[in-house]
């Protein structure tokens, strides 16, 4: 078998390097003594002499050595582990570039990572279960209110029923409720009521029991549940016996038939599930539901598009009042359709990601460069002595390629880090648990892309060095390298780099520094009310019949018994000894505001659209009645709002005082309405103005000082309902009596994140301090970068005319004009960036209508600054050229 | 030694001096070194280093084989061995060398 044989001979040889030179040692040696032992023997030699002979008959040792390393195809292995160690080598021989350089790359690479991360979280991910890419939803949007109609348990029947290319249809409500153990322990759990078809959908066998079965969900059934994972191991310690256990999940008592497995929590993060009785709805009415299935074996998302399109066809024939303006789409459970057009933003993060990336490469490439340029005669004697321009140019680009690397692997970290803050600090923003389906481990194709993304930044910063430096003949670059001069020439890229580095640095810097300082400045704001005096939470009800009620709840039912229970756990909490107020609304004044665009009509006047004081809108708040006296804001002009004004769309508002200062008068007894931004057809009612309050200024954001509004709301509109209650001194102590008063006001009230407004605040501004230190940093490093990369041109740049001023100085030149030469040409190089700098800022500025005066100081400061360390640069090469004796300058040439 | 000058083993002959000299009996690379300079009684004075990239690429090519023995002095040595493939290569390289030899013979007695 001659291909075999070859092969492992093939294979032996490649990858049994050292045992491959053993043997060629082995068989050297043996080759050689033979030879000499014949010589002794047959020609009467003396040893040394007959060692000699047999050695000359033998040829060159180590030139057979090389024939046979080549022979083995291992050649290249070797010189680019040789590459590898240099470039690790390179790495601790210039810190400077290693570090300012990594540290660049590394940010590129991680806000690429980042943004591939979440990217493929949000709309690449699939459902993890067997074919999860093939699990649908099915979405109702109601053209006329451009909205989502979730009440379809009407159609759902009918679905169910009717449809072909969408199979094992499911539907489920989400909710909190309060789940009491035997032992007495009370948690609040995600709970599900979801049809039993929903289990056989997902094809995820239970840990222990059964899943939810169809005659679960019959009338008269026995009330059974299906535990989470996390939740038999923390509330019931891993019990094997809990199947069969009752439990009350909210105000039924439940028996367990079954647990189960980690990380499931489908539909959404739900950690128990109870059966969704389907009772009989009329169209558009009954609760709130999401309905999914499986697209049928063999049917493509087309198909169920299309006959989804013929039965909502027939239902606007059959149902005109109801159902006219209703067309059901199928989507994917998790990440895009297929089908759906690629959006801009898709691809935008992508662009984004290489537009900087090579931003940092371009200023890593002109490091990398200069180092080479200060290497050339070593690149030169190496080439004079055989190693072809690919070796050369594969040195230089493996270099890159380690500094590259290492950056990915530093980016990667950062990028973990950065991924498991952001998905924490998005689910405490929107309050919501993330989807089951969100991993928070970095996937394989992120840190692929990042690899990739490394590739990239080593051929852009080894590439065009290795190119340049190889590019001069040999011949050339040895007569060169007798000189300081070196051959290497800059020209025309050297003076648009220098003039680009300047120029990208007076763009970067002000936007930088106003970020900056507008931060800092943010954190010295702090509310006009003392913070330590509120304990706030958030309250929401669960929606469960009530004993008595038929068929689940709808929103009308359940907002009515939130605002019940809001009022009675109001008016027990008032009764506590230091409390003085208790308000609510959507959101407290520390935390971001809904944003609006604004008309507003006046004395007869045509109605007039405003421009607010924060990106040209108005900061928006849905608020109770005593809102505005609990925080301490006092009346201006007018009332404040009363409850009666809530509950009516067009109830009275009042504005701040920010407000007043934008429309220029008094505004009480005008009307607005809202415009919902970027949607000028989307016009919301008239409201009356009917107050004007003191601002609330506060700690930490932008918006604080921004032109409010506040509409009066009840806790039956708000879901859930943010409450602030205020105290007589310290509120911290009244919090774990805020949680003991729940239970005994409603099984169904949940109330959550029971802390006070000062914690709230103080971990805003630590972790506002935290970013500012982060972001500082990072402006920091980037100065030095940009300084260090203007210095090494410049430097560079004077230094290759070392050769050129010592002669001139030996030929009786005076070095006062030589020196003006030189500064001219940096003066030239340098004026350049500074006017393209400056020049592109003041059109931003001017296009963004922003030019104010700490731009223009900002972009002064970094000019000047940069002319500093252009002329430091120029300044040491210069000096060291002039002192340069006249007969040494001489010889060099 | 002759007193003419020795032939330069040429690159593509010393293949063929090799696997002849291996189809007569497996050997250690200084043996057929040996056995090429007894057989051409001398005319072949190869550069001997150079038969050990030789071996290595026959070897990768499946037509020689080799193992580790022990010499009759006691001494460890690779011993090469032809390969059934070996053996046909030889043939058609022995065809193949005559074929040229007749031809350049031919036109060396035309000339």
């Amino acid at each position: 078998m001659k291909w075999l044989d070859s092969a492992r001979t093939r294979l032996r040889l490649l990858f049994a390097r050292r045992a491959a030179e053993s043997r060629m040692n082995g068989e050297f040696r043996f080759h050689i003594e033979m030879e000499t032992d014949r010589l002794i023997r047959a020609e009467g030699r003396a040893p040394g002499e007959a060692r000699r002979h047999a050695l000359a008959a033998f040829g060159g040792v180590e030139k057979h050595k090389e024939a046979m390393r080549d022979g083995r195809g291992l050649a290249w292995l070797g010189g680019t582990w040789l590459d590898w160690k240099l470039g690790a080598r390179m790495l601790l021989k210039y810190p400077a570039l290693t570090i300012i350089g990594g540290l660049s790359l590394a940010g590129a690479i991680a806000i690429g990572a980042v943004g591939i991360e979440v990217a493929n979280e949000l709309l690449y991910k699939r459902l993890p279960f067997d074919q999860g890419s093939r699990v649908v939803r099915l979405e109702t949007q109601d053209a006329a209110a451009s909205r989502v109609e979730p009440r379809v348990l009407h159609d759902f029947a009918i679905w169910r029923r009717s449809l072909k290319t969408v199979v094992e249809l499911g539907a489920a409500r989400v909710s909190e409720r309060n789940v009491l153990t035997g032992e007495g322990r009370v948690e609040s759990l995600r709970v599900a009521e979801i049809t039993a078809s929903a289990f056989p959908l997902t094809r995820v066998p239970p840990l222990l029991g059964r899943p939810l079965q169809p005659t679960d969900e019959v009338q008269g059934a026995q009330p059974v549940v299906v535990l989470g994972y996390d939740v038999w191991q923390r509330q019931f310690l891993h019990d094997p016996a809990i199947v069969g256990r009752v439990v009350t999940v909210g105000r039924t008592a439940r028996t367990v038939v079954g647990v189960m497995p980690p990380r499931f929590g489908f539909p959404r993060d739900q950690q128990a599930w109870v059966p969704l009785p389907v009772q009989d709805a009329a169209p558009r009415e009954g609760p709130a539901v999401q309905v999914f299935g499986r697209l049928a074996d063999g049917a493509s998302w087309q198909d169920a598009a299309a006959e989804l399109d013929v039965v909502s066809a027939r239902f606007a024939a059959d149902q005109p009042i109801t159902h006219a303006q209703l067309r059901t789409r199928v989507r994917a459970f998790a990440g895009r359709t297929p089908g759906d057009p690629l959006r801009l933003e898709d691809l935008a993060v992508h662009a984004i990601v290489l537009l900087l990336l090579g931003a940092v490469s371009a200023n890593v490439a002109t490091l990398v460069f200069a180092r080479t340029a200060m290497r050339e005669s070593e690149i030169v004697v190496r080439h004079a002595l055989g190693a072809s321009r690919g070796r050369v140019i594969a040195q230089i680009v493996t270099e890159g390629l380690v500094l590259a690397l290492a950056a990915a692997v530093l980016g990667l970290v950062v990028a973990q880090a950065t991924v498991r803050y952001a998905w924490a600090r998005a689910s405490q923003i929107t309050g919501d648990s993330l989807p089951f389906w969100v991993d928070l481990t970095l996937e394989p194709a992120t840190i692929a892309y990042a690899l990739l993304l490394a590739l990239v930044a080593a051929a852009l910063i080894g590439l065009l060095p290795a190119l340049k430096a190889t590019g001069a003949s040999v011949q050339r670059g040895l007569q060169g390298i007798t000189s300081t001069g070196g051959t290497m020439k800059f020209g025309g890229i050297w003076s648009f780099l220098i003039g680009a580095q300047v120029a990208f640095t007076l763009l970067f810097v002000p936007g930088a520094v106003g970020i900056f300082t507008s931060t800092i400045n943010d954190q010295s704001r702090w509310a006009a009310f003392p913070t330590e005096h509120y304990l706030t939470f958030r309250l929401a009800i669960d929606n469960e019949p009530l004993a008595g009620e038929r068929g689940a709840p709808d929103d009308g039912q359940i907002g009515a018994r939130r605002a019940r229970a809001y009022e009675e756990l109001a008016g027990q909490l008032r009764e506590e000894p230091g409390v003085t107020h208790v308000t609510h609304g959507d959101r407290l004044p520390t935390m971001s505001p809904e944003w609006v665009a604004l008309e507003m009509v006046q004395d007869d006047a045509p109605p007039a659209r405003l421009h607010g004081n924060y990106e040209g809108g108005f900061a928006m708040a849905a608020v109770g009645a005593g809102y505005h006296d609990a925080f301490g804001a006092r009346i201006l002009a007018g009332r404040a709002l009363h409850a009666a004004d809530a509950g009516s769309p067009n109830g009275s508002v009042v504005v701040n005082e920010a407000f007043t200062r934008v429309v220029g008068r008094n505004p009480v007894g005008a009307r607005v309405r809202t415009l919902q931004r970027g949607s000028e057809r989307e016009l919301g009612p008239w409201h009356e103005i009917v107050g004007v309050v003191t601002d609330l200024w506060t700690f930490p954001a932008d918006w604080s000082g921004a032109a409010y509004i506040y509409r009066a709301a009840s806790a039956a509109e708000l879901d859930p309902v943010v409450v602030a209650v205020r105290v007589a001194g310290d509120a911290a102590p009244l919090a774990p009596r805020v949680a003991a008063l729940a239970p005994q006001v409603d099984a169904g009230l949940h109330l959550r994140d029971i802390v006070t407004l000062y914690d709230i605040a103080a971990q805003e501004q630590n972790r506002m301090v935290g970013g500012s230190v982060i972001f500082g940093s990072v402006l920091l490093v980037a100065l030095v970068f940009s300084a260090a990369g203007l210095y090494a041109l410049m430097a560079v740049a004077v230094t290759r005319r070392t050769r050129e001023i010592g002669i001139r100085v030996a030929l009786g030149a005076n070095p006062r004009h030589v020196l003006r030469s030189v500064f001219a040409r940096a003066g030239r190089q340098l004026g350049g960036g500074i006017i393209a700098g400056n020049s592109l800022i003041l059109l931003f500025a001017w296009r963004a209508d922003s030019l104010t005066a700490d731009v223009l100081v900002s972009s002064v400061t970094t000019s000047v600054m940069m002319a500093a360390v252009g002329v430091l640069a120029c300044a040491g090469p210069a000096r060291r050229a002039l002192r340069i004796q006249a007969t040494d300058a001489l010889r060099q040439g | 030694m002759s007193s003419r000058s020795p032939i330069d083993a040429l690159r593509g002959s010393l293949d063929l001096l090799v696997l002849k000299t291996l189809s007569l009996s497996p050997t250690h690379g200084w043996g057929i070194s040996q056995r090429v300079q007894q057989i051409s009684g001398g005319e072949f004075e190869m550069n001997q280093g150079s038969l050990y990239p030789a071996l290595q690429r026959l070897e990768k090519e499946g037509l020689i084989t080799s193992d580790w023995g022990v010499t009759d002095n006691n001494r460890q040595a690779r011993y090469y061995r032809l390969t059934a493939a070996g053996r046909r290569a030889l043939g058609d390289e022995v065809e193949s060398w005559k074929r040229f030899a007749a031809a350049l013979d031919l036109v060396l007695r035309t000339s």
